[in-house]
């Protein structure tokens, strides 16, 4: 058959193949008038690569039928050479076009990790219908070296919490493939694996970005009341993406030891960025003293703290700091007066 | 530290304050007793101002509980900050978060 008609519940689902010919296809169309009990018409062309101009005209035949039955027609699954017909004739607008990934096979629907636009969304789509075939699916990729599918194969089982995986993802600790590694992080902090933390810290000072930042946000979410202290050490890190990730992950720390070691870095810090990143971190912590700190940097010599700081007042809705933010309005300095306003 | 308003078929939080260990689990406590009348719940962070790690993990948690019992959990209106904490650990992946309470609504 080239023509496949599947029905779940009150939606009918029409599979085309792209062989299928086109008095198939005007028979097909017909035979929807015969159809009860159908909320919703589903014509599925996720096996058609391109279509004949002739072809479109049972397209509508199909959406014409389906409102004849008092049902909704949706096509589905279209690929970019066939939209590029629809867009040509117009057909865009009088067509509901969507994806429905129900209708694929799970390795199929893997596949499609190598898509940019639809990684994601499949992703999401296994992750909410997780079922044993999906899984020995991705467990079966877990075991490949294909980095791309492997990386979303990881994200997949964290984001459907699937702890059954959880000692192959620490597994991907090792990987010689930094987007494994990182994938790996995530999850693992998502997992609240606290196991992993030590591993982790290992990748808080390597050299690419992508990783540091990962490591320091798992560290964050994996943390204990020694991790402060620890991550506090990088604060003084030459470089300038360390230390940003640090104080973020500090900020998400937000115990008393994190906002000590971001006081105590802001009054020797001198990258006015830095600078500006601690304060905003600052702002977020419910603690005596912040809104004294917050001031203080309002008239700080750097335009970005400055900014920094206003934010934050206006944030924590420094309310007792009224009068001494009133009072830089008309400071020398017009910048300070304007971040005071 | 949270109101509920029905809104339809689903129930929106509105969470104030900070979200942190001890609140953060009284929140999950709570929202899981929502789930016994509704299918969809909408968090509304508008009012959270101080959020911490612990606090995140309480959430991750109710999504966990959530997703067991098959209902759905979503997040709206969160302030720059908070929605930071989210991107920079991944979770943004994780949740459905919208811009706007009319967004999570649907």
């Amino acid at each position: 058959m080239s023509i496949e008609f599947a029905k779940f519940g009150d939606v009918l689902k029409i599979i085309v193949d792209q062989e299928a010919p086109g008095k198939e296809l005007e028979e097909a169309a017909k035979s929807i008038l015969n159809e009860t009990g159908v909320a919703k018409v589903s014509l599925d062309l996720k096996n058609c690569f391109y279509i004949q101009s002739k072809a479109l005209a049972s397209l509508i035949a199909f959406k014409k039928n389906t409102m004849k039955i008092g049902a909704e027609f949706v096509i589905s699954n279209v690929c970019e050479n066939i939209m590029q017909v629809l867009e040509m004739s117009n057909l865009t607008i009088y067509f509901t076009i969507d994806e429905d990934f129900s209708t694929y096979k799970p390795e199929e629907l893997v596949e499609k990790f190598f898509e940019a636009d639809s990684a994601d969304i499949v992703s999401d789509f296994i992750a909410q219908n997780m079922n044993d075939t999906y899984r020995e699916n991705l467990y079966e990729i877990m075991k490949s070296d294909e980095p791309t599918l492997k990386y979303y194969a990881i994200l997949t089982l964290g984001k459907a919490h699937d702890f059954a995986s959880e000692d192959m993802i620490k597994e991907c600790l090792n990987s010689d493939i930094p987007q494994v590694v990182k994938a790996a992080m995530l999850v693992l902090g998502w997992f609240g694996d606290t196991d992993s933390k030590e591993k982790i810290y290992t990748f808080l000072d390597c050299d690419m970005e992508d990783l540091r930042e990962v490591a320091a946000a798992s560290i964050a979410l994996l943390s204990d009341e020694s991790d402060a202290e620890r991550l506090g050490k990088m604060l003084t890190n030459d470089n300038a993406s360390v230390k940003k990730v640090t104080i973020q992950a500090l900020t998400l720390i937000n115990d008393q030891k994190a906002f000590e070691l971001l006081c105590e870095r802001l009054d020797k810090e001198t990258d006015e960025g830095i600078s500006a990143s601690l304060v905003r971190a600052i702002s977020s912590f419910n603690k005596a003293g912040v809104s004294d700190i917050l001031v203080k940097a309002l008239g700080s010599s750097s335009i970005k703290t400055r900014e920094a700081a206003a934010g934050g007042l206006a944030k924590i809705k420094a309310k007792d700091k009224v009068s001494e933010i009133l009072s830089r309005v008309t400071d020398s300095d017009s910048w300070v007066g304007y971040f005071a306003v | 530290m949270f109101e509920v308003q029905d809104k339809g078929d689903k129930k929106i939080v509105f969470v104030k304050g900070e979200v942190n260990a001890q609140t953060g689990s009284e929140l999950k406590k709570n929202i899981l007793e929502l789930f016994n009348s509704t299918d969809s719940v909408v968090l509304s962070f508008k009012g959270v101002v101080y959020m911490n790690s612990s606090g995140l993990r309480e959430i991750i948690d109710l999504l966990k509980s959530t997703n067991k019992i098959k209902k759905n959990l979503m997040l709206c209106e969160m302030s720059a900050d908070i929605r930071e904490m989210f991107t920079f650990t991944g979770l943004d992946k994780v949740f459905k978060i919208f811009d706007t309470q009319a967004q999570a609504l649907g």
